[in-house]
């Protein structure tokens, strides 16, 4: 294990996942032997591609789902929704009879808190991810990255320790996408968080992670384990280094190896 | 604006066009090269269609196509109107249909809002009224008339019920529907919010399915008027469906239709008091594109 117990965020030991299927033995194991941990302040990212059970280890993380083999413990404690656990969907799920203050004010009202400083709250988060202006719009009067931006800012209100993202930016345009990763991980790091990002893009991971677990599917399990040593702040820049095409290459081929062993 | 530099700004720039990728909107379609009639202003384009087909019908009834007795030329139908519209009688049974109306369409609203939210948040209710509700589906729900009034006389409360009966069940159903319609995600973020059940269902359910609840009232007014109307036609003394029947046995077909231009009105007008209220209610689903 890698620091003291302390810093260990999320701590996952060989956890599994069988979907129960009527009439059937066995059932659908999306899930298997998955072993990771979370440190404090860094970005954990979980690559695969669907189907690779790593959207149902984020929401075990959550508290959403319930395991059946292994341990997990989030925050010291077995998993449960709580406001110190964010969790971001590839949806912007914003709702459209209220505006962007009103949609970023949502997990304050969920949890009864002041109504005054959750707003100077929600005003700093807006200003935060480029938002100022747009305050009094309605989610329909924004591109789908703005969206995003306000989901965000929405995440971000109760002040979680830990972020867990589920293909946050997966429906934007490239490049959306990428001034939003890198946006991201600034934020992450001037906030001091803990981030878990689920993703099918290679790319996305090696810009923004620090750890890259790489899932393969059927039955999901963990592949290997890619370290990302890149500096902070990290900007479009580094896309550009050999390094980071070395860091792709490596992603990739433990994506590849286990399409060769499923074709034998 | 933070961590931005030129190159994002072009980007911000470009994010504000409407995106096409992931279920974003789509940008506005160009118009078409406009044809000749369209120029015209759509109102005085339909305004035009109704003048020539009246203008049409009463050529028709004057060369004796059909005898004026069985159909009335407009201008017949337009003096019996005013003639109607200026007796005092005629406001008792305008009164009378517009009170069965109302005061059924609300009962009728009320119960299948309520039974429709019901439905909509527990599986268990929805299992129990299953049957009943596809019955119920299927019933013609005029057959209810004549029962109504061996069960409640002859009075008004028949024809309230009429209303009522008949216009609760698109509510009941689209409340429903937009109950059971939510994104399970948007449910999913509640969830992971740790939001109560009232939480969830006071800031995501209940706006969420006020678009189609607001279909369903429209629906239901319509159908709320047709009780009423049927509900006088079995056993009335008073009302506009009293009076369209007095009037078809007298031979007065101009009054006939004079009465059946007064119920038109009367839908309408409701029916844009309805659109107004579901405009200003639900305010997004008119804005967004």
């Amino acid at each position: 294990m890698v620091g003291s117990e302390m810093d260990v965020l999320i701590d996952v030991d060989a956890l599994g996942k069988t979907f129960q299927i009527s009439n059937e033995t066995g059932g659908l194991v999306a899930l298997e032997d998955a072993t990771l941990h979370v440190t404090r302040g860094s970005i954990v990212a979980i690559l695969g591609a669907s189907g690779c059970g790593k959207s149902t280890l984020l929401n075990i993380m959550a508290g959403l789902m319930q395991h059946t083999e292994g341990g997990i413990t989030v925050l010291g404690d077995r998993p449960r929704p709580r406001p110190e656990v964010g969790l971001m969907f590839q949806k912007p799920l914003l709702f459209d009879w209220r505006n962007v203050l009103q949609n970023v004010l949502i997990p304050a009202e969920v949890m009864k808190l002041p109504k005054e400083e959750a707003i100077l709250r929600a005003r700093e988060l807006l200003d935060l991810v480029g938002l100022t202006q747009f305050t009094k719009r309605y989610p329909w009067e924004l591109s789908g990255g703005m969206q995003q931006r306000v989901a965000l800012a929405r995440v971000l209100l109760p002040d979680p320790e830990l972020l867990l993202l589920d293909e946050p930016f997966g429906a934007l345009d490239e490049r959306t996408r990428e001034a939003l990763d890198v946006e991201l991980q600034e934020i992450v790091q001037r906030t001091s968080k803990t981030v878990v990002l689920v993703t099918h893009s290679i790319y996305e991971t090696v810009l923004v992670a620090d750890k890259v677990y790489v899932m393969t599917p059927r039955p999901g399990r963990v592949a290997g384990v890619v370290d990302i040593p890149f500096s902070r702040p990290r900007t479009s820049e580094v896309t550009a280094s050999a390094d980071f095409a070395q860091k792709v290459g490596e992603c990739r081929e433990l994506l590849r190896a286990d399409e060769e062993v499923s074709v034998v | 604006m933070t961590l931005r530099d030129d190159s994002d700004l072009e980007t911000l720039a470009e994010e504000r066009q409407p995106v096409t990728e992931g279920g974003a909107r789509q940008a506005p379609v160009k118009h078409r090269p406009r044809m000749k009639l369209s120029v015209m202003h759509p109102g005085s384009l339909a305004a035009l269609g109704g003048v020539a087909i009246l203008t049409l019908w009463q050529i028709l009834v004057s060369v004796g196509f059909m005898p004026r007795i069985l159909l009335p030329p407009p201008s017949s139908i337009a003096s019996a109107f005013f003639a109607t519209i200026t007796e005092s009688f005629f406001y008792r049974h305008l009164w009378t249909t517009f009170f069965e109306v109302i005061t059924g369409y609300a009962i009728g609203a009320s119960v299948g809002f309520v039974l429709g939210i019901f439905l909509g948040i527990s599986p268990l209710a929805k299992r129990v009224a299953r049957p009943y509700v596809v019955a119920f589906q299927g019933l013609p729900k005029v057959v209810f008339a004549p029962l109504f009034v061996t069960l409640f006389g002859f009075g008004l409360l028949p024809k309230t019920l009429m209303a009522a009966a008949i216009s609760f069940f698109p509510i009941l159903i689209n409340t429903e529907a937009g109950m059971t319609s939510v994104d399970p995600e948007a449910r999913r973020l509640m969830g992971s919010m740790n939001a109560s059940k009232k939480d969830t269902f006071f800031k995501l359910l209940l706006p969420h399915s006020l678009s189609m609840v607001f279909a369903g009232l429209k629906t239901g007014l319509t159908l709320a008027l047709v009780g009423a109307i049927v509900g006088e036609f079995f056993g009335a003394s008073i009302g506009l469906g009293y009076l369209l029947q007095l009037y078809t046995y007298q031979l007065q077909v101009s009054r006939v239709w004079a009465i059946t231009a007064v119920l038109a009105i009367m839908g309408v007008v409701l029916f844009q008091l309805v659109e107004m209220i579901h405009r200003k209610v639900v305010f997004w689903e008119f804005q967004r594109t």
